[in-house]
């Protein structure tokens, strides 16, 4: 924590003096008329824009949400106790917005951009507006280059691309956070930045994912936006605006972002907080009836610029969280249409070990696959179909002693790649690791590896190709691509190792 | 105040309704405690208090009053005729303002004010209040309507607090 000494503060306070230069202009100014549960009824500012920041006499800032005829509904950014009935509230003529710079890598601010790291604080950036329109599609370009998760199950079946918003759905205790901090982890010397939405998430929880990126060396490349659950449902509402607003300002310098929103289902139950004690009409599960603009126009501001208009991309990764594993429910169904694709995680397959627990039939990437490199392409092949098969086959598992032999080396290599897709925490597969691992595989080369030595074998034969089999590895990772003499040169020197490993 | 009283208040001005008869209905309303609660009250039938109204109200003021009792809204009367002084006054162009003080301003001054307002707000007339106010600490503070000019002590201080935590 930086530490400034008592002389600085009255040097700093000095010359603030000498230099303040008043201001006298007509403000336009209204008094509250009642206040509760975050919400003041302001009576007297006529012109109120929708969204404009107004400031309360003890200093508490507030936001326009309602505008009633003659009176109008504000949320509070921060504690209503110093506001009264007949509090002055002064307008600002100014949007709700973050100052944004440079120097906000490698910290953890609040919703409002104010640090909360202990590291002091941060100089004056640009002020952007939370609320900014989308990009128009003249600024756009398709999703053309991958935005690796390190994640075998997810680049080889769900690619995900620079600009793509892809879902991250599932019940709790499921793995959501663990695939986006270890996507976020994988983006070491990417240069890509990272910044992750806290939406309503303990302190705790946010202190211990802060601390893994720290531990990992992440936090260079990484912000952390919080709203803790502790915070007023205004601030939770504006977090992730305020966090997209962060990732717009560098992806308008040309840099590629990726926003991790966890989670919007917390996001939308502050809205319908806010909404109900705004007095607006509750719809179908007391959700207001604008909850879909609330999470599209958000998840519209992801997008990939062309050159002319900067070049950036910003990639979304948003969470929600399933009760019961019901997907049909208002918010999971408004973000699956929104987003470009889900991972689903499923709570059965989480407990039977199968870690990250990604459905695979229920997963989907709608634009990722033009994102995809073509060594992946061609190593992943069919392994999608091969696995729906073996989902197929597998209730006839049990009746294996009576099965031919055709059907008993299908189940064989089923169980090999669920085996394969399996994934510990922090510990993301590299292009060419990924592309060994799935050829390897595809080609049935670990088909007589007993299905329990199966990761042991892949640790060992990567290993292997690191060391000794290196321009096979470099190949991989400078043209990204797979030629039929490259597969038969990586088959060969597998069945080399394999003759040695016997 | 309810947009509805509004409603009433830009009608009585928009009527033929003498101002003489309103300001008499006015005063009968607003130095009546007892009457007020009859007006008001549910439990008092329409006839009885048509009865009432047409033996203590002016005969022009008869009919908006028994109107705006039938519906049983007695309640905004003095919401309605506020509404309708202000509507009077924006029609005379009279402005009026507040002024807060912390050390009695002097005769020219106040004149320099007025003609400002009257300058800045198109205006015939000015109704300025004088309201000593010590928190200011020094300076004065001009409301009028919604617009404030703050050019106290207190206002001074308040922007360079926001400045210094804006730091």
């Amino acid at each position: 924590m930086s530490v400034i000494r008592s002389d600085e503060i009255i040097s700093i306070l000095k010359e603030e003096i000498a230099n303040f230069d008043m201001v006298t202009r007509a403000l336009e100014t209204g008094s509250v008329i009642s206040v509760g549960d975050g919400i003041a009824t302001v009576y007297g500012i006529d012109h109120a824009m929708y969204g404009e920041i107004v400031i309360f006499e003890n200093g508490v800032k507030g936001m326009v949400q309602d505008i009633r005829r003659n009176e109008i509904g504000c949320i509070i950014f921060g504690k209503d106790t110093g506001i009264c009935e007949g509090t002055k509230v002064t307008r600002t003529k100014k949007q709700a917005g973050i100052s944004v710079s440079e120097a906000c890598l490698g910290r953890v601010v609040n919703a409002l951009g104010a640090p909360i790291d202990g590291k002091g604080e941060l100089p004056q950036g640009e002020y952007l507006p939370m609320e900014q329109e989308a990009p128009g599609i003249v600024e756009r370009k398709s999703v053309s280059v991958p935005m690796e998760t390190g994640i075998l199950a997810i680049d080889s079946m769900f690619p995900i691309g620079r600009g793509q918003r892809e879902l991250i759905i599932g019940d709790r205790q499921t793995g959501k956070t663990s695939i986006a901090t270890d996507t976020i982890l994988n983006q070491k010397g990417k240069d890509m930045i990272c910044i992750y939405v806290a939406i309503g998430q303990k302190a705790s929880t946010v202190a211990k994912i802060v601390s893994t990126f720290t531990q990992n060396d992440a936090m260079d490349y990484t912000i952390v936006v919080t709203s803790m659950a502790s915070d007023p449902a205004s601030l939770q509402y504006i977090a992730p605006y305020a966090g997209t607003a962060i990732a717009e300002y560098f992806m308008k310098k040309g840099k590629d972002v990726l926003i991790v929103y966890d989670d919007l289902s917390k996001h939308a139950v502050a809205y319908r907080a806010l909404s109900l004690l705004l007095e607006r009409s509750p719809g179908r599960e007391a959700y207001p009836g604008d909850v879909f603009y609330l999470h599209s126009r958000l998840l519209e501001r992801s997008s990939r610029l062309n050159e002319a208009a900067g070049g950036g991309s910003i990639t979304a990764l948003p969470i929600i969280e399933t009760q019961d594993g019901d997907v049909s429910a208002y918010i999971p169904t408004n973000v699956i249409s929104i987003t470009d694709g889900q991972i689903f995680l499923e709570s059965d397959l989480f407990n039977s070990g199968m870690r990250p627990a990604v459905n695979v039939g229920l997963s989907v990437s709608r634009v990722g696959g033009a994102a995809q490199t073509k060594a992946m392409k061609k190593a992943a092949g069919s392994i999608r179909i091969d696995l729906a098969q073996y989902r197929e086959m597998e209730v006839f598992t049990q009746f294996s002693s009576d099965l031919d032999a055709a059907t008993k080396e299908q189940l064989q290599y089923g169980k090999g790649l669920m085996e394969l897709l399996k994934q510990p925490l922090g510990c993301p597969l590299s292009l060419s690791e990924q592309v060994l691992t799935l050829v390897l595989a595809t080609r049935k080369v670990m088909l007589d590896v007993p299905v329990s030595k199966v990761k042991q074998f892949q640790k060992d034969i990567l290993e292997y190709f690191k060391t000794e089999q290196s321009p096979i590895v470099q190949e991989i990772e400078e043209t990204k691509t797979l030629t039929d003499q490259l597969m038969d040169e990586i088959l060969e020197a597998a069945r080399a190792y394999k003759s040695r490993f016997r | 105040m309810k947009q509805a009283a509004i409603n009433y208040g830009q009608a009585l001005f928009e009527s033929k309704i003498s101002d003489k008869a309103v300001q008499e209905a006015k005063e009968i309303y607003e130095s009546s405690g007892p009457l007020r609660q009859v007006l008001e009250s549910p439990v008092v039938d329409e006839a009885s208090r048509a009865n009432i109204i047409e033996r203590v109200f002016p005969k022009e003021m008869q009919g908006f009053l028994k109107l705006v009792c039938s519906y049983h809204q007695a309640s905004w009367l003095s919401d309605i005729f506020q509404i309708y002084e202000r509507r009077k006054r924006e029609k005379q162009g009279i402005l009026s303002a507040t002024l807060f003080y912390v050390r009695m301003p002097d005769e020219t001054y106040v004149r320099q004010i007025e003609a400002f307002l009257l300058k800045k707000y198109k205006g015939r007339q000015v109704e300025l209040t004088l309201v000593q106010d010590t928190s200011l600490l020094s300076g004065f503070l001009l409301q009028i309507g919604n617009i404030q000019y703050d050019c106290s002590a207190r206002g001074a201080m308040g922007q360079l607090q926001q400045k210094l935590v804006r730091r």
